[in-house]
């Protein structure tokens, strides 16, 4: 087999672009992805997808692109709920849930007054993404905001592990655990928002949590799960760019698959595997310890 | 304009009687998501729904029958891939997978943006008198799963302990909750459609948390909420031409509001009068 089509797919200024946003935001997914983890945070993380959903349909409905859109709502809300949180997991969660069910409802007007208006488009590129149809010059400013995000998750690094793992022992040592889970879930809004151009809002989570627990099963630091996550997410989208380029030729009546499928299948049989991978593993690593 | 001249129309009777069972399952299985806080699922399955409406779409086939085993599915697979603690990840995962599968399923049979706005908003003066049997159908099966299970599911989550000991199996109330709850998503999904069940499933049985003291109470309280709410919808969205789920989600959320202050009112007047 050749690979002309590869060839073929890079010589195109929208795969060109689609490629350097996606990989660099996967990257950063990957890399908050495995604090998302550790601080049981899969929720707060899908939220945020969905009152981006609304940010980027309100976008629309008044003329601007609509990252501004997803990217503002997304970080109101992330400190919104930081702000809010309850004692508990479950509680945070149902708290969360009906922040989530207001955004939704106000998602769903203006998805229709969308509609009405005759941006037919928009309530589609909003929920399924529209990487192919990125704005060129956008492009630089995704590139300067990951590398931005990137320093900041680097610079808060240590803070953050010991807040995450043991927030008691972290203020004893004098870290402002406050100031540090929002300075995270600000850098969270930003990833997950960015990932709604690649995925769709509906989508988002995926490049989130998918590279982050796949990683997370074959190791406990942090900093190697980010990194490996981070890789693992840059090439599971540069693939769905590229399959999604090409899936154009593979049924008779031409239309192309979307990114976010291939997004979506590919996270989830990752980890589907890494789970398979390391059941087998321990146990034979339990077989051979006992005596 | 009089809210009842709607009920001229064959369409809006459809829609009225469909909301009404729906509102009722949702009231009754959203006590338990609340007691269980399992909200992720709750918010989970109605979108994996989702992705088996548009697959039905694409088929031609009932969307019931798809909504339908989406939502079994994705509840077996969260039941199965969930270990302990890591319920949250799973749960995400076999949404994005599902959703995945939707947009692939919406693209392929180039459907049109109404059809996905339909499927996740809610249709629900699209009902015909066939779609309300099923509907009610569907949510009473729906319910009498959660009846069946409502001690265990109550005594699992009260007293771990004390369940676990009288043999009470944690993992039989989940299960039994994601089922009913897939059930009820099929019910619910062409009517309310997937991003809103979530706010009729859990506003409610969060506002009867604050009012009620007993489970029954907080049942039968959230139930009434969830109908009214869902009325006071449909004539909304009727009169305005708005989408239905709108004005679930924000009287949900008002419930929501004027519970925890209503809570919040009486309970201080109960200490100035204990004091």
């Amino acid at each position: 087999m050749t690979l002309g089509w590869i060839g073929e797919a890079l010589a195109s200024a929208p795969v060109q672009h689609a490629l350097i946003a996606g990989t660099e935001i996967a990257f950063l997914s990957g890399l908050v992805g495995a604090f998302v983890m550790i601080r049981g945070q899969s929720f707060a993380g899908h939220v945020l997808t969905d009152v981006g959903t609304t940010g980027g349909a309100g976008a629309y409905l008044v003329g601007m692109n609509g990252w501004f859109g997803f990217l503002s709502f997304g970080v109101l809300a992330s400190v919104g709920m930081e702000l809010a949180g309850g004692r508990t997991r479950g509680e945070r969660d149902l708290a969360t849930g009906v922040v989530l069910s207001l955004a939704l409802g106000f998602g769903a007007l203006f998805l229709y007054l969308d509609a009405q208006l005759a941006h037919a488009n928009a309530s589609m590129a909003v929920l399924f993404g529209s990487l192919f149809t990125l704005d060129p010059a956008l492009v630089p400013w995704i590139s300067l905001t990951a590398a931005a995000c990137l320093v900041a998750m680097l610079l808060i690094w240590r803070p953050l592990a010991l807040a995450s793992v043991n927030p008691d022992l972290a203020r004893v040592r004098g870290v402002p655990v406050r100031a540090i889970s929002i300075a995270f879930m600000v850098v969270l809004a930003v990833a997950v928002e960015t990932d709604a151009l690649v995925a769709g809002s509906l989508l988002a989570t995926a490049l989130i949590v998918g590279p982050a627990a796949t990683a997370a099963r074959f190791t406990a630091s942090p900093l190697r799960a980010g990194l490996a996550g981070g890789l693992l997410g840059a090439l599971l989208v540069a693939a769905s760019v590229l399959l999604s380029y090409d899936s154009y030729t593979w049924l008779p009546q031409h239309t192309s698959w979307p990114v976010s499928f291939f997004v979506a299948a590919f996270t989830f049989f990752a980890y589907a595997i890494a789970a398979a991978t390391h059941r087998v593993a321990f146990q034979r690593r339990a077989e051979v310890e006992l005596p | 304009m009089n809210p009842f001249v709607m009920f001229a129309f064959p369409f809006a009777r459809h829609a009225f009687l469909a909301a009404s069972f729906v509102a009722v399952a949702a009231g009754w299985i959203g006590f338990y998501v609340v007691l269980r806080g399992t909200a992720f699922a709750a918010h989970a399955l109605p979108k994996v729904g989702f992705a088996g409406a548009s697959g039905a779409l694409l088929l031609g086939v009932n969307s019931l029958f798809g909504v339908s085993l989406y939502s079994a599915i994705a509840a077996l697979g969260i039941g199965a891939l969930a270990e302990r603690d890591r319920r949250d990840v799973a749960t995400a995962l076999v949404l994005a997978l599902g959703l995945g599968t939707g947009a692939l399923f919406l693209s392929l049979g180039n459907l049109y943006a109404a059809d996905a706005m339909s499927l996740l908003f809610g249709q629900v003066l699209g009902v015909s008198s066939s779609g309300v049997m099923e509907t009610a159908c569907v949510s009473a099966a729906a319910i009498a799963l959660v009846v069946a299970f409502h001690r265990v599911l109550l005594f699992t989550t009260v007293a771990r302990e004390a369940a676990l000991v009288r043999g009470a199996s944690n993992r039989t109330a989940d299960w039994a909750l994601l089922a009913s709850l897939g059930l009820a998503t099929s019910a619910m999904m062409p009517v309310v459609g997937a991003l809103l069940s979530f706010s009729l499933l859990v506003g409610p049985a969060l506002a009867a948390r604050h009012l009620a003291r007993r489970p029954w109470q907080a049942i039968a309280q959230s139930i009434a909420l969830s109908l009214v709410i869902t009325w006071l919808s449909l004539f909304l969205s009727f009169a305005l031409g708005w989408p239905v789920g709108f004005f679930v989600a924000c009287l949900s959320a008002l419930a929501y509001a004027a519970a925890r202050a209503i809570s919040r009112a009486l309970g201080r007047k109960a200490q100035a009068g204990a004091a």
